[in-house]
């Protein structure tokens, strides 16, 4: 009897830590990445949004506040980028990315403008600093996949809102693609902005 | 009482070994020498989280002249958010950068460029 309540008290155990990881994860999106994520996609083909995303490499921020854009810059915010960490281990090697290859760029408002210029002052200065999340935009690598788009990456927005959309269809290359394949320095990627990728 | 003695191991056994897999996943590098010295760990921005970003504004010129990123020890902010503390050993990395503002197809765009300084940050408690 004794031996059953102990196995009983340790499976509830169990499934509390269990629990409780799961819904730590959901919450941050910053459980420790293991293996290699490669995308996910649901039946219709859509691509499903990339789990604990802040826990990967982080490669950079460019921002393009509104103030600096007459009011009405095309992203508003910060763009916090992020490269799928068994990607990155592969790109870090041979200086190619490789199929599968998940770039995240997570973007994120800055908190209200107190000065002209659009910046605000802080106890460190005066700046603009990050404040609410405003959804995502992804690309993936997948030469076959995408073949017929004209390009070696599929775009997807993820909502430019909170909360990000749990799902995403592909965008044509026109709205988004055309800009990378035009300026970005490699392989449509912005590695020029981006001292880690940038070799 | 016994058997929720043994329970309470078993919980605390089975913790150890989650905190364990975090840290051995992230391989994050000690930042201090046995004479208490830190240094920047090598390899961090592959393995610490990154926490935030914040711009300094330019005086004469739109746009900002320094982005300062900054990163924290593997499982930070789930322990913080969790518990509301920063856990012992949590490391932080502020990176500084000089930026340059150039007008892109996205808008006038301030980025980081040059990698100027990187302090470690001694243990937060």
């Amino acid at each position: 009897m004794k031996r059953r309540q102990l196995f009983l008290g340790a499976t509830l155990a169990l499934c509390g830590i269990a629990t409780l990881v799961s819904a730590q994860s959901d919450e941050t999106n910053t459980a420790p990445a293991r293996g290699r994520y490669l995308p996910e996609y649901t039946k219709e083909g859509d691509l499903v949004l990339p789990k604990n995303w802040r826990s990967w490499v982080y490669v950079g921020s460019p921002l393009t506040p509104d103030a600096l854009n007459n009011g009405k810059a095309g992203f508003p915010e910060y763009h916090n980028v992020y490269i799928e960490p068994g990607s990155y281990e592969i790109y870090k090697k041979t200086g190619v990315f490789p199929e599968g290859t998940i770039m995240f760029k997570e973007l994120q408002r800055t908190l209200p403008q107190q000065n002209p210029d659009g910046s605000r002052t802080e106890p460190s200065g005066r700046g603009f600093f990050p404040g609410a999340f405003n959804g995502a935009d992804v690309t993936v690598k997948d030469t076959k996949r995408y073949a017929n788009t004209g390009s070696s990456w599929g775009y997807y927005n993820f909502n430019h809102h909170e909360p990000k959309a749990p799902t995403a269809t592909l965008k044509p290359i026109s709205e988004c693609g055309f800009c990378h394949q035009a300026s970005a320095k490699k392989d449509e990627v912005w590695t020029q902005f981006y001292p880690l990728l940038d070799h | 009482m016994r058997v929720i003695a043994r329970v309470a191991w078993l919980v605390s056994l089975v913790a150890v070994v989650f905190a364990g897999m975090a840290r051995a996943d992230g391989k994050p590098e000690a930042v201090a020498d046995a004479r208490g010295n830190l240094h920047v760990p090598s390899g961090y921005p592959e393995v610490y989280e990154f926490l935030g970003t914040w711009a300094i504004a330019a005086d004469k010129q739109v746009g900002s002249s320094q982005i300062h990123n900054v990163y924290a020890t593997p499982g930070t902010i789930a322990a913080y958010r969790s518990s509301g503390h920063f856990p012992d050993g949590t490391v932080l990395i502020k990176e500084v950068y000089e930026t340059s503002t150039a007008r892109m197809t996205t808008g006038t765009v301030s980025q980081g460029t040059d990698w100027i300084y990187t302090p470690g940050y001694p243990t937060l408690k």
